[in-house]
This record gives C-alpha cells, sequence and structure tokens, in this order.
C-alpha cells in the first residue's frame, strides 16, 4: 500500500496535472492525496532562460490534479544551479 | 515418511532443518517490538490535514484556482468536506487574466478547484493550536481517569475478590497442578 507518510515535512516536488512543477515543504496530506505544501515554489523551466523560482507560499493542492510527488534530496538541491538548466517545460495533460 | 519433531523434520534421508519453536517466538518478539516502535514514531509525526487547515482558514483571505484556470481572490466564509467553499468579496479573473468580476458572495464546488492558496502564517497558527487542544485533551483525560481510578478501586475489588474466591474452589486442579 503506497502511503505519503513517509515524505511528510520532506521537501518534495508536485507535478500538476496541468504542468506545473512546485516544490515544496508537505506539511500534511489526506485519503484523497490532497497535499499541503508550505514554502512552495513554483519552478518555471524554459529552453531559453534558467529555471524561474517563483515563491508561492502556502498551498492547499486538490488530489486529482497531483500526477507525481517526488522527494527532492536537499543535498543535491543545494548544488544544482537553477539558472544553467536549460529545459522544455512539461506540457498539460491531455485525456 | 516424515516425522515433524520441534521444528526438525526429516524427509526420507534429508533433514531439512526449520527453525525451532522458541527461535520463532523470539523473533516474532522482534518483529512486534520493531513495528510497535515505528507506529510510535509514526503517531509522534504530527499531520496537517488538508481539510483541517481550510477549516481553520475561516474569515482567511485566500486564492483558489480552478480546473479551467480561473482564480477567485476572497474571504473564506464556509467549507465543508467535499471543499465546496463560499467566498465573500471575491475578485473573479479568468483563465487569460484579461476579464474580472466583483462579487459578493461566490459558491465554489469541491470537485472543481485545482488548488488553493492560504497566507503563510496560518500553518503555524494552526498546527498550535492543534498542539495545544492535544495538551488539553491529555490533562483532562489523564485527570479523570486517576480520579476515577481512586474512585473505583473499592467497589470492583470486592465484587473481583469474591468472584476470585469461588472460580478456586472450583478449579481443584488449577493450583495443585496438572
Amino acid at each position: 500500500m503506497a502511503s505519503l507518510q513517509g515524505y511528510v515535512d520532506h521537501r518534495v516536488l508536485l507535478i500538476l496535472q496541468d504542468g506545473r512543477a512546485i516544490v515544496g515543504v508537505m506539511a500534511g496530506y489526506d485519503q484523497k492525496s490532497n497535499v499541503v505544501l508550505s514554502d512552495s515554489k513554483e519552478r518555471v523551466y524554459s529552453t531559453e532562460e534558467g529555471v524561474e523560482e517563483i515563491p508561492l507560499g502556502l498551498y492547499l493542492v486538490k488530489g486529482d490534479q497531483i500526477v507525481l510527488i517526488g522527494e527532492l534530496d536537499e543535498e543535491a538541491e543545494k548544488t544544482v544551479d537553477l539558472s544553467a538548466i536549460r529545459a522544455e517545460p512539461l506540457p498539460a495533460i491531455r485525456y | 515418511m516424515s516425522i515433524e519433531i520441534a521444528g526438525e523434520r526429516r524427509i526420507s534421508s534429508r533433514v531439512v532443518r526449520r527453525k525451532g519453536p522458541r527461535r520463532v517466538q523470539q523473533d516474532q518478539a522482534d518483529i512486534l517490538e520493531a513495528t510497535l516502535l515505528a507506529s510510535f514514531f509514526l503517531t509522534t509525526t504530527v499531520k496537517m490535514l488538508p481539510l483541517s487547515l481550510l477549516n481553520a482558514a475561516q474569515n482567511k483571505p485566500m486564492l483558489v484556482e480552478l480546473k479551467n484556470g480561473e482564480t477567485f481572490n476572497g474571504h473564506l466564509v464556509n467549507c465543508d468536506n467535499f471543499m465546496n467553499i463560499t467566498l465573500r468579496e471575491v475578485y473573479q479573473t479568468n483563465a487569460e487574466g484579461d476579464k474580472f468580476w466583483q462579487l459578493k458572495e461566490c459558491y465554489i464546488r469541491g470537485s472543481t478547484i485545482k488548488y488553493l492558496r492560504v497566507p503563510e502564517p496560518l500553518l503555524d497558527a494552526v498546527k498550535d493550536e492543534q498542539n495545544r487542544a492535544r495538551e488539553a485533551g491529555r490533562n483532562a483525560r489523564g485527570g479523570h481517569s486517576g480520579g476515577g481510578n481512586r474512585g473505583g478501586r473499592g467497589a470492583p475489588m470486592r465484587g473481583r475478590g469474591g468472584a476470585r474466591g469461588a472460580p478456586m474452589r472450583g478449579g481443584r486442579g488449577r493450583g495443585r497442578g496438572m
């Protein structure tokens, strides 16, 4: 049984159905996978400029919009230079 | 022919040594201890349920984005378990961000919500309140159960003492061996 308990109070990356990537500390979750994310930042990827991090604050994301929740390695994150990354932004989910 | 003797099974000439009953019990005890410790640690991490946060956010300003990209900025009036919400003093924006409406009150069905943005200090405020409520509940329960034990100890003991006498008399073999 997959549970989100292991991610609580960890920095996670959330990918939503519209292609948005949000990083934040997961403060809580419930049975429907609704997630509370604190100190969250949206990462906007672009092929021309580096990654733009938009601070968003406290987020309550509906579970049905979440595609993926990944635990971030804090150590690895510190060594990453976001301005050097060039990447295509994720497209939204098409049904 | 196979004979099973305390965990050792002989299959024809081969001896398949299995764990003796005592070893199995010790392993089971270790597993039980490990799961108890794990569950203890799990229960001590404070979880913030999304709906609890929402209920605590009443009268706070927030931004709601719907699945179609429209945004609603307003103060939360009420919410329910489906995350249906009512907002007041609402500024609605369409998905492109070029049309604006002002609404005194609106009702948003939970199933249409993509996410909600609430003020950051709210999380700490709700966590403190939960901890305070838990401490208060623990103190109240500790006080009540202590008083209850003191009061109840007299009466039930009498009954139990009397009951203890009877079965002992009847259970002939129990005290005196097999």
